[in-house]
């Protein structure tokens, strides 16, 4: 058997798996849309553990962490302080959602708010907002799924037929089971990549280096001394470092498929324990960047610094089930965020665009068939968007980063203070998410991340606009 | 000091060590000169640290958090289904 046909064979094993665990999970769940998307708000504490921890951590961590680890040294260290903190306020926040999604029957984050706070427009603008991030980000998901095919079967198999076969897996169960799908595919994903990046993690320095210790004393002191470097290769300065790390730690669990996960909560005691269990999982990604830092100074060097694994596996001439097992990991990492967001995304179209916003008026069942049907148009536009737009992916990803973190306010003055209204929070959103595209073009060498400034906005124009307008209802 | 008191504390001690340490207060200028910090250098070791001792401190705050009630679960389902 040639080595492509044994890496092939370990990715088609795999992906049967997913497949097979994915199919199984929607039995039992209610034929309604709720039932669909909140999984009947029943989900326990070992699915929302993995259904979060694994949703966040996407193909780009998988291969862009070790990258930032080899070309920004003590730089990326950040990744690990934001994944930390980031799900801290969905202690206080989660449960409160859950509380009024059960008792309101709320199942996006959209519709929360827009029922809170009685203003209707709300809606579908949240719904505009996330599915411009949501896009872009499965586009990146299904490009790294095709990009790794096609480095390790050596372009046997290009990224267009890659990401169609794995992206057309992740169809077949997210159209069958909903969310339940997607929390049970998690699960598998999640103890998969969390073993892989530990077996890699440790065995790359060893063989390079020695061991991780041995590996650390041969670097140079400077390049791991925090805040490191920028993505730029400039000098990153503390602010910038701090505030980077507080703006994603504030946006971070207000990414609308990671809080829709709220709604499918069994109660709020899981919820919380979620929260408390969840920076565990960071210790997932320590290993990731042991991975690039062991790269530093290889001969000869990865094309790209988000190559660096992949660059690593194939110049080690590792066994080709070795590379297959890698390969298996990078894709779990893709499809467990990809999922997730096709998952979401369908439903936030169907919730919030046509029911909540244009009124369209259907029982729970044709719900729930109307949010398995959206799942192919945003596919096919994700799956269009990764195939045409090659060089701009990263730029629109960062771009829709800035947009969903502006979200924070907004909800929690809908949760949190009684005094918000619809107008307040619709100005705060526009403004704060201005400010932080437009602050980058208007303002050379900004010192902070430009969401601090959007976030200052932001805040500042719930509360003026809001204390001038009325809460409707 | 009462529990609550000592929760709301351990919280607040948290959330100014987490402070601290993203404005570079705890960690300017620490690096492996000093040698490696089992085996780490010192950010990542903080870092890593971080994630344990926050999972700590969360377990702490919630165990000793006081009971509510809460709805039971599976009411949208019976409704909908």
């Amino acid at each position: 058997m040639s080595a492509e046909a044994q890496i092939l064979a370990v990715v088609g094993a795999y992906l049967a798996l997913s497949l097979g665990v994915g199919w199984r999970a929607g039995k039992g769940t209610s034929a309604s849309a709720t039932g669909y998307v909140a999984g009947d708000r029943a989900m326990g504490a070992l699915l929302m553990y993995f259904v979060t921890g694994a949703t966040i951590f996407s193909a780009f961590a998988f291969l862009g962490a070790p990258g930032r680890a080899y070309s920004t040294g003590a730089g990326a260290f950040y990744i690990l302080a934001f994944g930390v903190l980031g799900l801290v306020p969905f202690y206080w926040v989660g449960p409160r959602a859950a509380r009024l999604g059960r008792s309101r029957g709320y199942i996006t984050q959209a519709e929360l708010v827009a029922g809170e706070l009685s203003f209707r427009p709300l809606a579908p603008i949240m719904a505009v907002v996330s599915l411009m991030a949501f896009v872009p980000y499965l586009a990146l998901q299904m490009r790294g799924a095709g990009h790794v095919l096609e480095v390790l079967t050596a372009g046997k198999v290009s990224v267009e037929v890659g990401a169609a076969l794995v992206y057309g897996v992740v169809l077949l169960y997210v159209w069958r089971s909903g969310v339940m799908g997607v929390g049970w595919t998690n699960t598998l994903q999640g103890v998969f990549m969390m073993s892989l990046a530990w077996i890699l993690g440790l065995y790359l320095p060893g063989v390079m280096h020695g061991g991780v210790a041995p590996m650390f004393e041969k670097l140079d002191p400077e390049f791991l001394t925090l805040p490191g470097l920028t993505s730029q290769g400039e000098a990153w300065t503390w602010a910038g470092f701090g505030s980077t790390v507080f703006v994603m730690t504030v946006g971070f669990s207000f990414w609308p498929h990671l809080f829709q996960k709220a709604f499918a909560a069994k109660s709020e005691a899981v919820l919380r324990r979620t929260v408390v269990l969840y920076p565990t999982f960071q210790l997932f990604l320590l290993p990731i960047l042991l991975i690039g830092f062991a790269a530093v100074g290889m001969d000869p060097p990865p094309a790209e610094p988000d190559q660096v694994l992949p660059h690593l596996l194939l110049q080690l001439e590792l066994p080709a089930i070795v590379v297959g097992l890698f390969c298996a990991g990078a894709l779990a990492a893709s499809m467990s965020s990809g999922d997730s967001i096709l998952h979401s995304a369908a439903s936030i179209a169907v919730r919030d665009g046509l029911i909540v916003g244009a009124g369209v008026s259907m029982d729970a069942r044709t719900e729930r068939t109307a949010v398995r049907w959206a799942l192919l148009p945003v596919l096919i536009i994700s799956y269009v968007t990764a195939t045409m737009f090659h060089e701009d992916l990263v730029g629109l990803l960062t771009y829709a980063y800035g947009p969903v973190g502006q979200l924070a306010p907004p909800v929690t003055a809908a949760l949190f203070w009684p005094r918000a209204t619809g107008p307040g929070v619709l100005a705060g959103l526009v403004l704060g998410s201005g400010v932080t595209l437009g602050l980058p073009h208007w303002v050379d060498g900004l010192a902070v991340h430009p969401g601090l400034p959007g976030l200052g906005v932001n805040v500042a124009a719930i509360v003026c606009v809001s204390l001038v307008t009325r809460r409707r209802g | 000091m009462d529990t609550m008191t000592l929760r709301t504390f351990l919280m607040l001690a948290y959330v100014a060590v987490a402070g601290l340490s993203l404005t570079g207060v705890l960690f300017r200028g620490a690096a492996t000169s000093a040698g490696l910090t089992f085996g780490l250098p010192a950010g990542l070791a903080w870092v890593t640290g971080w994630s344990v001792s926050t999972f700590i401190v969360l377990w702490v705050y919630d165990a000793t958090r006081p009971s509510d009630v809460e709805p039971s679960a599976g009411t949208d389902a019976e409704e909908n289904a």
